[in-house]
C-alpha cells in the first residue's frame, strides 16, 4: 500500500476503487496498465474495508455505551 | 271509641283521624329530587314525588306555585316548605307544598350562566386576552389541594417526565366554605414570585364542589393574572369559568400537564426520532458500502477475464507471422530467380548489343585504318628521326622525309614549305 493511499480518506478511496473497477472494465485496457491498476485495485480494497470495519465497531460501541440504547 | 273489657278500642276511620290531626300540625322544610310529576288532568293541581336515597315523599302543590319553573322537573332537586296532609280514606299521606324553589345544581346553574354571560359582555373570555404559553418552562405553580389525586396527576405527567421543571405547590382548599377566600388570596401572591406558568387544577365534582371556580371573583383574579395559566377544573365534561378566563383550558390535571409540558415532549419525541434516523442510517451506510466493496471486490477478481483472450490472440497473431513469413519467403525465392532470369536476359541483350556495336566499330575502324586510307591515295610521312610529321612547321628545309604509301616507300628531298592560310 503505497503513503500516497492511506492517505486518501474513505469516500475518496472508494470513488478511486470504483473508477479503477470501470477503466479495467475496458476490454481495450494495457496488460502492463491492467496490472497497476489491479494491484492499487486490490490494495484500495483492503483500505476500505480495514477503514468501514474500524468505524463500524467503533460506532457500534459507541451506540451501546450511549444512553440511547436504553431507551 | 268504646270500652270494651276495660279497653279502648277505636273504629279505622278513628285511628286515621286521630293521625291526620297528629301529622296536620307538623310543618317542614324538604330537600329532595323530583322523581315524579304530573298534573291534575283538569285542575292547575300538581302530584309530585320527592326522593332521597332511602325513600319517597308524596306531595301535592298549587299550579301557580309553580309557574316560571318549568314543565319536567324531574330529576330536579327542589327545597319546598309545606305541611302533611293525610288521605283519611287510604291513610295515606303527603306534603302539601306551601313555597316551592329549585335547590342544587338547579340554582347553580342559574347563577352560572348569569356570570358567564356578564364576564363575557365584559370582554374576559376575548381570545386577545389570551397570553401564549412559554415553550419552555422551568418554575411552574401548581394551585391545587396538595396531596389530591389532581395534585398527583399533573406531578406524574409534569416533573416525573421532566424533572428539569422546578415545581412549587400553592396548597388551597379547592372547595368548601374557604376555598373562594384562599384563591382569592394565593393567586395574587403567586403571581408576584415569576413563574413561568401558574397552573390552577382540582378533580371533577358536582356543581357545587366546583363552585369556587365559578366565582365570580376568582374569574377576576385568574383573569388578572401577569402569569401565563392553566386552568383545568374537574373532568373532561365539567366546564367552569375559571377555565373560561385562562390563557388555556385543559380538560383534566393530566392534560394540564401535557400542554404545560408539550414543548418539552416535542423535543423529547424529535430526539427519538432523530435516534431512530441515526441508527437507521448508520445501518445503511454501513451495510450499503460493505456491500459495495464485495462488489468491486467481485469486479475485480473478474478483471482476469479482460486478458483471458490474450494467450489465444499471440497464437493467432504467430500463426498469422508464419504464413506472412512463408509468404515473403516464397515470394522473395520467386522474386529472386525471376531476377536473375532477368539478369541473364539483359545480360545477354548487353552481350548482343555490344557485339553488334563492336562489329560495327571494327567495320568503322577498318574503314579508317591506315591502310585503307594509304590505299585511297593518301600517304603518310615520317622525319629522318621516324616521327610522323603533321604540320608543317616540323618540317625542316632541305631534310630527307621518308613517304609511306600503300604499297611501298621513297625518300624525298624537302625543296620548300608553304603554310596554308
Amino acid at each position: 500500500m503505497t503513503k500516497k493511499q492511506t492517505d486518501l480518506n474513505f469516500s475518496k478511496a472508494l470513488a478511486r476503487l470504483e473508477e479503477i473497477v470501470s477503466k479495467l472494465e475496458d476490454p481495450g485496457i494495457d496488460l502492463e496498465e491492467g496490472l497497476d491498476l489491479l494491484e492499487e485495485g486490490v490494495s484500495l480494497h483492503k483500505l476500505c474495508t480495514e477503514k468501514l470495519t474500524e468505524a463500524n465497531t467503533k460506532i457500534t460501541k459507541i451506540l451501546k455505551s450511549d444512553t440511547l440504547e436504553e431507551n | 271509641m268504646k270500652i270494651v273489657g276495660g279497653k279502648k278500642v277505636y273504629t279505622v276511620s278513628e285511628v286515621n283521624y286521630i293521625a291526620k290531626q297528629t301529622l296536620e300540625q307538623m310543618p317542614f322544610w324538604v330537600e329532595g329530587e323530583v322523581s315524579e310529576f304530573r298534573k291534575h288532568p283538569k285542575l292547575n293541581f300538581f302530584y309530585l314525588r320527592i326522593k332521597d336515597e332511602r325513600a319517597v315523599l308524596p306531595c301535592v302543590a298549587d299550579g301557580r306555585l309553580l309557574a316560571g319553573i318549568g314543565n319536567n322537573l324531574v330529576g330536579q332537586k327542589v327545597l319546598v316548605s309545606g305541611s302533611l296532609t293525610l288521605y283519611e280514606p287510604l291513610a295515606i299521606y303527603q306534603l302539601r307544598i306551601e313555597t316551592f324553589e329549585l335547590a342544587g345544581e338547579g340554582v347553580l346553574s342559574k347563577k352560572l350562566e348569569e356570570i358567564i354571560k356578564k364576564l363575557k359582555e365584559e370582554g374576559l373570555f376575548d381570545q386577545k386576552f389570551k397570553k401564549d404559553l412559554p415553550q419552555f418552562p422551568k418554575k411552574v405553580c401548581l394551585v391545587t389541594s396538595d396531596g389530591s389525586d389532581a395534585a398527583n396527576d399533573f406531578i406524574t405527567h409534569s416533573i416525573n417526565k421532566f424533572p428539569v421543571i422546578e415545581l412549587y405547590i400553592a396548597d388551597v382548599r379547592v372547595q368548601g366554605a374557604s376555598a373562594i377566600g384562599q384563591l382569592l388570596k394565593v393567586l395574587p401572591t403567586v403571581d408576584r414570585m415569576g413563574f413561568d406558568v401558574i397552573v390552577i387544577t382540582r378533580g371533577g365534582g358536582s356543581l357545587e364542589d366546583l363552585a369556587a371556580f365559578n366565582d365570580e371573583y376568582v374569574a377576576r383574579a385568574i383573569f388578572k393574572l401577569v402569569t401565563p395559566t392553566v386552568v383545568a377544573i374537574g373532568h373532561e365534561a365539567n366546564e367552569s369559568v375559571a377555565e373560561w378566563v385562562a390563557d388555556k383550558r385543559a380538560s383534566t390535571p393530566t392534560d394540564a400537564a401535557n400542554i404545560v409540558t408539550a414543548g418539552y415532549a416535542k423535543v423529547e419525541e424529535n430526539l427519538v426520532y432523530l435516534k431512530n434516523r441515526l441508527l437507521s442510517q448508520t445501518n445503511y451506510y454501513f451495510s450499503n458500502n460493505f456491500q459495495k466493496l464485495d462488489h468491486y471486490y467481485f469486479r475485480l477478481a473478474q478483471v482476469k477475464g479482460s486478458f483471458k483472450d490474450l494467450p489465444h490472440r499471440l497464437n493467432s497473431t504467430k500463426s498469422l507471422l508464419e504464413k506472412h513469413e512463408k509468404l515473403l519467403i516464397d515470394d522473395g525465392k520467386s522474386r529472386c530467380s525471376q531476377m536473375l532470369k532477368d539478369l541473364v536476359k539483359n545480360f545477354m541483350l548487353i552481350k548482343e548489343e555490344k557485339t553488334r556495336r563492336l562489329d560495327q566499330a571494327k567495320r568503322s575502324f577498318a574503314i579508317l585504318s591506315p591502310e585503307n586510307t594509304l590505299l585511297r591515295g593518301y600517304s603518310i610521312t615520317y622525319s629522318s628521326t621516324g616521327s610522323i610529321l603533321r604540320n608543317i612547321e616540323d618540317i625542316e628545309l632541305n631534310s630527307t622525309v621518308k613517304v609511306k604509301l600503300h604499297d611501298g616507300s621513297f625518300k624525298s628531298k624537302v625543296e620548300s614549305k608553304q603554310t596554308n592560310d
